[in-house]
C-alpha cells in the first residue's frame, strides 16, 4: 500500500526499462538507504563513488554494471537514489533485483517512484494528475482483484486464520477487561493449537506466493551429473530439438547451455552444464566449465541428478553426492540409458525416476516429478492467491506475529503481550480483507460471555 | 456550562481555573456531581482514564481518593497494562466534596435553572442559552453536559414518566432546539439497580471482599485513605431467580421486551432480564453488594440492573442467597434519553454545525462517570484553547485512553452507550496506569491546569524511574540460598552464577513486584519507593514488547502527522468515489490517520488525499 509508506522509509527498486530482452536494462533504486545499499552490492570502496563501472554480484559476478548515483534532492524521486545499467537479459535483471532485495530493498509498487517524486515536489501538477489517474486506475483494477479475491480465494483462505485470531483475542480480552466476571479458564491447549494451525495456513499461502513468483520469474532446473551421464541428450529430448552438442566422449559440454522450457505452467530455464568430476583430472577448459557448474548448482531451484544406469560403480557418485548435500534445492535422481539395462528395474521410488531418452520410457514420469519438485511438497495444492508484493508483506507480517503470539502464550507471557502480537496479525489481515478487528473482537465477547457489571 | 454532572464539573473547573468567567447552570444544585448509578470510580480502562485526568490536572482523582472507602487493583495477577485502580466511594461525601470545590473556585458561578434551548448569532456562532426562569444567558462558548436528561424518559415496569434521573425532571426543549440548529440526535437507554437496605442483608453468610492494603490511589500525591475502609460482599443469582424473572418477562412485564423501550442499551451492562434471556445456559450470575457510604445503610447490588415492576424486583431479589429477607430502598429503573450523534463533533468536542458549541459526557453517547469526566475536562481545555487562540488539545490514540475514547466517538460514532475497554486501544502496552505521568504531565503543564508544584514532583518521579531502569540492568543478583528459594517459589529455575536483575526480570514467571524481594535476598538495596520500583521494573521487563509496539505505531503516526486542510472537503477529488467523499464531508477528519479509520475509507482514497494535500489548495 502506497499510502502507508508516507515518509518513504522503505528503499524501493524496480526495472525502469520495459520489455526484456533488450540491449540495456536500467534498474532504479530510491529511498533513504539507497546509498548504503549501493555499498552493500558493490565493494565498499567502489560503492562510495558517484559514477563507476564494476562487477555486480559475488566473486563469480552477475554482470558488469554502470552505476550512477544521485544525491538526495537531485534524483527523479528527490530521494537518495542510484541507477544501474546492465545487459538487458531477463535473468540478469532478475538476479540484480534479487540481490537488491537481499541488500534491503523492497520491490516498488506500480507508480511508486512517481508518487515519491510528487511528494518530494519533483514533479509538477500536471504530472501529479497523471499519478492520481494511475492510482485511481489501479484502484478499479485493485477493487476488481480485491473483490474477486475476497469473494473467492483469498478471503476464503484467510478467513479461518482471522477467525482464529478473533477467537483467541476474544478469550483473552474478555478476561482482561472484565476481571470481576466469572468467565472460567481459557482452554490454553486448544487455543495454542488453533494458533499453530493458522500460522501453518498462512505459511502455505506464502509458499504459494513463492510459486507464484516462480510462475512469473521462472525457475532454474539444473541437469547435473558425471560427464557422459546423458545430460545433453536429456536436454535435447525434453526440448524436442538438438540444442546441445551430444557426443559419447565425456566432457563434451563445457560452457553453460540454457534453454527455455515450460512445465506445469511454470516457465523453466533448463541448465545444462559440464559434467562434474574432480577438477584435477580435467583439462583447463573443462575445469572452467566445471567451476561454472558449481556456480549453477547454487542458483538452481531444482536439480536433476543424472546417473548412468549402466555404470554400477557407486563410488564415482560419492563426490557428487557430497556436493549435493550442501545445496538447499530439491534433487531428483534420474537413472538414464535404461534401455541398455539387461534386467528390469523395480517399482518407481519417490525422488527417483528411470528413463531412456532413446526410447522415451520414463519421460512422462520425469515431467510429473519435476513439476512436483517445483511445487515443493509434491501435492501441487498450494493456493496461489498472493499476487502482489503488498499482500505478501501483510500475510508475512500476520504469520510472523501469530507465531510470536503463540510462543509468548506458550511460555506464559502475560496475556496483553500475546494479545498485542495477535492484534498486529489481525490488523495485517484486515488490511487485505477490509475489516476491523477491534469491533469484531468486542462483538464476539458480548455474544459469547455474559458481561454484567 | 449546561449541567453539573461529572462532565460538567470537570469542564467548569478547567475553564474557571484557567481564568475565564464561567457559569454552571444545573437543574438541581443539591445534585451536583451525584453518582446516579454505582458508588464506584475506576475499573479496567476507567481507572486509566481517572489517572489520565490526574496528569492533566482534573478533579475527579482527588475527590475519589478523598472519599473512597474500598480501594483495589483489578487484574493484579495480570500484566501491567491491564492493571487498574478501582474504588468504592461514599456517594454522599463524593458529591459534597466535589460541590464544595465547585463553590470555592474563583471565576465559577453556579445557578439553578433549566436550559430549554441554545441560540446562535448571525454568523452561526453560538451566542448563548435560553433558561426557563432567568431568560437568555449570553456566552462566547457553551458546553452541553446534559447526561441522560435530554428528552429523558424513565421506565419502571409499566410506568413511564418523563425524567432524567429518579425524582428529577428531564430537560425539555433542548432536543428540539439542537435539531433546529441542524444537529442530529439518537436515542439510547441505560438502567440502574434497585438499592437495598443493608440491615436486611445476611452479610455473615456471604463471601467477603476485603479492600486492598495498602490502598492503591488515583492521584499522584494522595496519602493513605482518610475514611474508614469497608468490605464488599459477593453473592449470585440461581435458577429460581431466573425462573422468577422469565415468568415476569413472559407475562409482558419487562419494558425492554414488551416494546415499551425503543432505545439501544449497552451489551456489556445488560439488565438482569437481558442476561437471563440471552445467556439462558448460564445458571448463575455474580452479584457484588457494594456499600453506598459510611453514613447510610443503602447497598448497591452490582449486576442487577432492571426495569421490571417493583413487585417482581423484590420477588426475585429474595430468591438470592443472603437476600432472603431483603428490603428495597429504591426501585431499579431504566432511562431512555436523547444523545448527539458524536460523529457531528470535532475531536475538540466542538459541534461542526455550531461553532462555539461543545458537547461532553453522556450526551455524546458514552456511559460511565469517568468517560464523562474526561470529556468534560478536554472540552473545557479546548474551549479555553479556542478562546486564547492556542492549539487544540487533541490527544493521539497511542498517548491516552482519552484520545482513543474521543477518536472512536467522533470517527466511528456509537450505536450503544460507549464504555472504555482496554481492548479498544490498539497500543494498549503503551497506555498503562503506571506510565500515565510520562504520557500526559507535559500536556497538563502546557495547558496550565496542572499545578506547577505537582508537575515538578511528577518530573522528579519520572527522573527517578529512568535512573532506576538503568540501575536494574546492572544490579547483580547472587545465587544465595534465599534468592534460589524465591525463584523456586515463583516457579522459576535457579541461577548458577551472578545474574543482572534486568535479565532475571525478563522471565515471564518473575513479576515486577518480586524484584525488591530478590534484591534483598541477594544482599542488595532495592529502591525505597514502591511506585518507582514497579514502574521501572515494568519498563525493563517489557522493553522488547514495548519496542515492538512502538515500531508498529510508527506507520500510523506518520499518517497522524498529516493534517487535512478544510479545502479538501469542498470539492470531490477526481478518482474518489461519491461514497468516500460523502463520508469525508460528514466526519471531516483532522488528520489522514483519522481518515484512515473511518469505515469504508480505502488506502487508495488515502493516497488521493495525500497527493491533494501535498499539492495544496487549488488557485481560485
Amino acid at each position: 500500500m502506497i499510502a502507508l509508506d508516507l515518509h518513504q522509509k522503505d528503499t524501493i527498486c524496480a526495472a525502469a526499462t520495459p520489455a526484456l530482452p533488450s540491449a540495456i536494462a536500467v534498474i532504479r533504486v530510491s529511498g533513504r538507504d539507497a546509498l548504503l545499499i549501493k555499498e552493500r552490492i558493490f565493494l565498499p570502496k567502489k560503492g562510495a563513488q558517484k559514477f563507476f563501472v564494476a562487477t555486480l554480484g559475488d566473486i563469480t559476478g552477475i554482470d558488469e554494471a554502470i552505476c550512477v548515483a544521485y544525491p538526495h534532492g537531485k534524483s527523479y524521486t528527490g530521494e537518495s537514489s542510484f541507477e544501474l545499467s546492465v545487459h538487458g537479459s531477463p535473468i540478469i535483471v532478475q538476479e540484480v533485483l534479487k540481490k537488491l532485495q537481499a541488500a534491503g530493498c523492497r520491490m516498488a509498487e506500480p507508480g511508486e517512484f512517481s508518487l515519491r517524486a510528487v511528494l518530494n515536489h519533483k514533479m509538477d501538477l500536471c504530472a501529479a494528475e497523471a499519478v492520481c489517474d494511475l492510482i485511481s486506475a489501479r484502484s478499479k483494477e485493485a477493487a476488481q482483484v480485491a473483490l474477486r479475491n475476497v469473494k473467492g480465494g483469498l478471503g476464503k483462505f484467510l478467513q479461518p486464520a482471522r477467525t482464529c485470531i478473533v477467537d483467541v483475542l476474544c478469550e483473552m480480552e474478555a478476561r482482561l477487561d472484565f476481571p470481576d466476571e466469572d468467565l472460567g479458564e481459557k482452554q490454553k491447549e486448544r487455543l495454542l493449537l488453533d494458533m499453530e494451525n493458522s500460522a501453518q495456513l498462512l505459511q502455505k499461502l506464502l509458499d504459494g506466493a513463492e510459486l507464484g513468483q516462480k510462475m512469473i520469474e521462472g525457475a532454474r532446473v539444473l541437469l547435473f551429473g558425471l560427464p557422459n551421464a546423458g545430460k545433453s541428450t536429456l536436454l535435447n529430448t525434453l526440448l524436442g530439438q538438438e540444442r546441445a552438442l551430444v557426443h559419447h566422449l565425456p566432457g563434451t559440454t563445457r560452457d553453460v547451455v540454457e534453454a527455455a522450457w515450460v512445465i506445469g505452467g511454470i516457465p523453466v530455464s533448463l541448465i545444462d552444464v559440464a559434467g562434474i568430476r574432480d577438477v584435477q583430472v580435467a583439462e583447463t577448459v573443462e575445469a572452467l566449465g566445471i567451476e561454472k557448474a558449481h556456480h549453477e548448482l547454487e542458483r538452481a531451484d531444482a536439480i536433476l541428478w543424472l546417473v548412468d544406469a549402466t555404470d554400477q560403480d557407486a563410488s564415482k557418485q560419492a563426490y557428487l553426492e557430497s556436493l549435493l548435500q550442501t545445496i538447499q534445492a530439491p534433487v531428483l535422481k534420474v537413472f538414464t540409458k535404461t534401455d541398455l539395462l539387461q534386467t528390469q528395474h523395480g517399482d518407481f521410488e519417490k525422488n527417483i525416476v528411470f528413463i531412456s531418452a532413446k526410447t522415451g520410457v520414463g519421460i512422462k514420469e520425469l515431467h510429473e516429478q519435476v513439476s512436483h519438485l517445483l511445487m515443493k511438497d509434491g501435492s501441487g495444492q498450494q493456493e496461489i492467491l498472493l499476487t502482489r508484493e503488498r499482500q505478501k508483506i501483510q500475510v508475512q507480517l500476520a504469520h510472523d506475529s501469530l507465531l510470536l503470539a503463540r510462543n509468548a502464550f506458550q511460555i506464559s507471557e502475560v496475556d496483553e503481550v500475546v494479545a498485542s502480537e495477535l492484534r498486529v496479525a489481525g490488523e495485517a489481515l484486515d488490511q487485505l480483507l477490509g475489516k476491523s478487528i477491534n469491533q469484531d473482537v468486542l462483538d464476539l465477547i458480548f455474544s459469547r460471555f455474559c458481561i454484567g457489571k | 456550562m449546561v449541567g453539573g454532572g461529572h462532565a460538567g464539573c470537570e469542564a467548569a473547573l478547567a475553564c474557571a481555573r484557567l481564568g475565564f468567567s464561567t457559569l454552571m447552570l444545573t437543574g438541581s444544585i443539591e445534585r451536583i456531581a451525584a453518582m446516579s448509578c454505582n458508588p464506584a470510580v475506576g475499573g479496567v480502562g476507567k481507572g486509566h482514564l481517572v489517572k489520565e485526568m490526574d496528569a492533566l490536572g482534573g478533579q475527579m482523582p482527588l475527590i475519589a481518593d478523598l472519599t473512597g472507602i474500598h480501594f483495589r487493583t483489578l487484574n493484579s495477577s495480570r500484566g501491567p497494562a491491564v492493571q487498574a485502580t478501582r474504588c468504592q466511594s461514599d456517594m454522599d461525601r463524593y458529591q459534597k466534596a466535589m460541590s464544595g470545590v465547585i463553590f470555592s473556585t474563583k471565576n465559577l458561578k453556579v445557578r439553578q435553572d433549566d436550559v430549554i434551548g441554545v441560540f446562535s448569532n448571525d454568523t452561526g456562532q453560538i451566542a448563548g442559552v435560553q433558561t426557563r426562569h432567568g431568560g437568555n444567558v449570553f456566552a462566547r462558548r457553551v458546553i452541553l453536559t446534559t447526561g441522560t436528561f435530554m428528552g429523558g424518559q424513565l421506565h419502571l415496569g409499566h410506568q413511564t414518566t418523563p425524567g432524567g434521573r429518579a425524582g428529577e425532571a428531564p430537560s425539555a426543549g433542548l432536543s428540539g432546539s439542537l435539531r433546529n440548529l441542524g444537529i442530529e440526535l439518537g436515542r439510547l437507554k441505560t438502567g440502574t439497580c434497585p438499592r437495598l437496605d443493608g440491615r436486611t442483608i445476611r452479610n455473615e453468610i456471604l463471601e467477603e471482599q476485603l479492600p486492598e492494603t495498602p490502598a492503591p490511589r488515583f492521584s499522584f500525591n494522595s496519602g493513605p485513605p482518610l475514611l474508614k475502609q469497608v468490605s464488599c460482599r459477593m453473592t449470585a443469582t440461581n435458577p429460581q431467580t431466573h425462573d422468577t424473572i422469565l415468568t415476569a418477562v413472559s407475562q409482558g412485564l419487562a419494558p425492554v421486551y414488551n416494546g415499551q423501550i425503543g432505545g439501544v442499551g449497552p451489551r456489556y451492562c445488560p439488565s438482569i432480564e437481558d442476561k437471563v434471556i440471552r445467556f439462558a445456559q448460564k445458571e448463575s450470575h455474580l452479584i457484588f453488594l457494594e456499600p453506598q457510604g459510611l453514613d447510610t445503610y443503602e447497598v448497591y447490588p452490582n449486576g442487577l440492573s432492571t426495569s421490571l415492576p417493583p413487585a417482581v424486583q423484590l420477588q426475585f431479589l429474595r430468591t438470592i442467597r443472603g437476600l432472603e429477607d431483603v428490603e428495597i430502598t429504591r426501585w431499579g429503573y431504566a432511562v431512555e434519553y436523547d444523545f448527539v450523534i458524536p460523529t457531528q463533533l470535532y475531536a475538540t468536542l466542538e459541534t461542526k454545525q455550531v461553532p462555539g458549541l461543545y458537547c461532553a459526557g453522556q450526551i455524546n453517547g458514552t456511559t460511565g462517570y469517568e468517560e464523562a469526566a474526561i470529556q468534560g475536562l478536554l472540552a473545557g481545555l479546548n474551549v479555553i484553547a479556542s478562546l486564547k487562540g492556542t492549539a487544540a488539545i487533541v490527544l493521539p490514540r497511542h498517548v491516552a485512553y482519552a484520545g482513543v475514547l474521543i477518536d472512536d466517538l467522533v470517527t466511528l460514532g456509537t450505536d450503544e452507550p460507549y464504555r472504555m475497554f482496554t481492548s479498544r486501544a490498539e497500543h494498549r502496552l503503551l497506555l498503562r496506569e503506571d506510565n500515565v505521568y510520562r504520557r500526559l504531565m507535559d500536556v497538563g503543564h502546557q495547558t496550565g491546569l496542572l499545578e506547577a508544584t505537582r508537575y515538578a514532583q511528577m518530573q522528579a518521579f519520572e527522573n527517578d524511574v529512568d535512573a532506576e531502569i538503568l540501575r536494574i540492568q546492572k544490579a547483580r543478583i547472587y545465587p544465595t540460598e534465599k534468592v534460589q528459594a524465591i525463584l523456586a517459589s515463583l516457579g522459576s529455575t535457579a541461577i548458577d552464577e551472578p545474574m543482572p536483575l534486568g535479565l532475571i526480570l525478563k522471565r515471564p514467571e518473575v513479576d515486577a513486584n518480586s524484584i525488591a524481594e530478590l534484591e534483598e535476598a541477594s544482599g542488595g538495596v532495592p529502591h525505597p519507593d514502591t511506585r518507582v520500583r514497579f514502574r521501572a521494573a515494568v519498563e525493563a521487563k517489557y522493553a522488547g514488547y514495548i519496542e515492538r509496539s512502538k515500531r508498529h505505531l510508527q506507520n500510523q503516526t506518520d499518517l497522524e502527522a498529516v493534517d487535512i486542510p478544510t479545502f479538501i472537503f469542498e470539492q470531490q477529488l477526481s478518482g474518489m468515489s461519491n461514497e468516500v467523499f460523502d463520508k469525508l464531508k460528514k466526519i471531516r477528519p483532522r488528520t489522514l490517520g483519522q481518515a484512515s479509520r473511518i469505515s469504508g475509507i480505502t488506502p487508495v482514497a488515502i493516497s488521493l488525499l495525500l497527493i491533494a494535500i501535498q499539492k495544496g489548495q487549488p488557485e481560485k
